[in-house]
């Protein structure tokens, strides 16, 4: 086994364990409150660490687990696939919220899920749709915080950053306008925007 | 900028917070600390006992409510949630 494949599964791992604990909170939050909108949250947190977990889980089964003949590529690469369309309902599950919240666009959030029905799925288009909502997480969480100044809000606007800024690296990759080799780095960035959000579960523990 | 409606999640926890700061508060405590009509008051006060959130004594002096085991625990609870709610700029 090569070290990145353990780094990477490892902080597969953690980013999933982060994404379930804020996932937890939110379905907590629904809860006690009844608002909708923890919904869509608990929805997009479970699922980016559903995709984390099952692609570390395979990663490391592959690689401990005694393999005869040629490396499953099909299996790594429908993983890989059915791991960015997680991502991408996930995603649009966090930006509905956001939506719901601001009351307003609520049509427009749902319509944007029936166009991704309708088009075909390929990877640079993924990519595509994935920077583009996270960019409008990124714009909402950054507006958030300077509206409360909260050092959880910026740990928010932080993590969605580094996953626009993932995507986007990914998507470039992909259209061949930087080298293959960045995507390395984006999987990295990736796996660091999860650490961001511990301040959020920092600052609920600390809530008296 | 316009005051957002209160929601009822955040009444029902106003009404709980000022009878657990009082340890024990009286009506008109209740009805000035919460800032709601009488009325309403006394409608969100009966829902809070039917669900075991508060309680209710006769005492010197008048009638006095009570936060109960399981009122503390929403009020914990709400605080946390609320701490979670404001990080994604949720007002609750």
């Amino acid at each position: 086994m090569r070290p990145y494949h353990l780094i990477g599964s490892i902080m597969d791992l953690t980013g999933s364990l982060i994404a379930f604990a804020i996932s937890l909170l939110a379905y907590k939050a629904f809860k006690v409150t009844g608002y909708r909108i923890f919904l869509y949250f608990f929805l997009g947190f479970g699922l980016l660490g559903v995709g984390s977990l099952g692609r570390s889980t395979i990663i490391l089964s592959l690689t401990f687990l005694p393999l005869r003949g040629r490396p499953p590529i099909p299996l790594l690469m429908w993983v890989n696939s059915i791991v960015n369309l997680l991502k991408l309902t996930a995603y649009l599950s966090i930006a509905i919220g956001y939506t719901l919240q601001a009351k307003r666009a609520y049509l427009t959030a749902h319509e944007l899920i029936l166009s991704l029905f309708l088009l075909r799925f390929s990877n640079p288009f993924i990519e595509a749709l994935n920077t583009f909502i996270t960019l409008y997480l990124v714009f909402h969480s950054l507006v958030v915080f300077l509206e409360n100044k909260l050092p959880s809000s910026f740990g928010i606007f932080t993590g969605f950053g580094l996953m626009w800024a993932s995507h986007f690296l990914t998507l470039l990759c992909l259209m061949r306008a930087l080298p293959l080799r960045y995507l390395s780095l984006a999987e990295v960035i990736y796996w660091a925007s999860f650490v961001p959000f511990l301040s959020v579960l920092i600052a609920v523990v600390r809530a008296k | 900028m316009r005051k957002a409606r209160r929601s009822k999640v955040r009444i029902v926890a106003d009404i709980l917070k000022v009878i657990a700061e009082e340890n024990g508060a009286k009506l008109t405590r209740v009805l000035y600390g919460a800032n709601l009509s009488y009325e309403r008051l006394v409608n969100y006060l009966n829902e809070l006992k039917e669900k075991g959130l508060i309680s209710e004594k006769e005492e010197e002096g008048g009638v006095k409510y009570y936060l109960t085991e399981r009122g503390f625990n929403f009020l914990r609870e709400f605080k946390k949630v609320e701490e979670f709610a404001r990080s994604f700029g949720i007002e609750l």
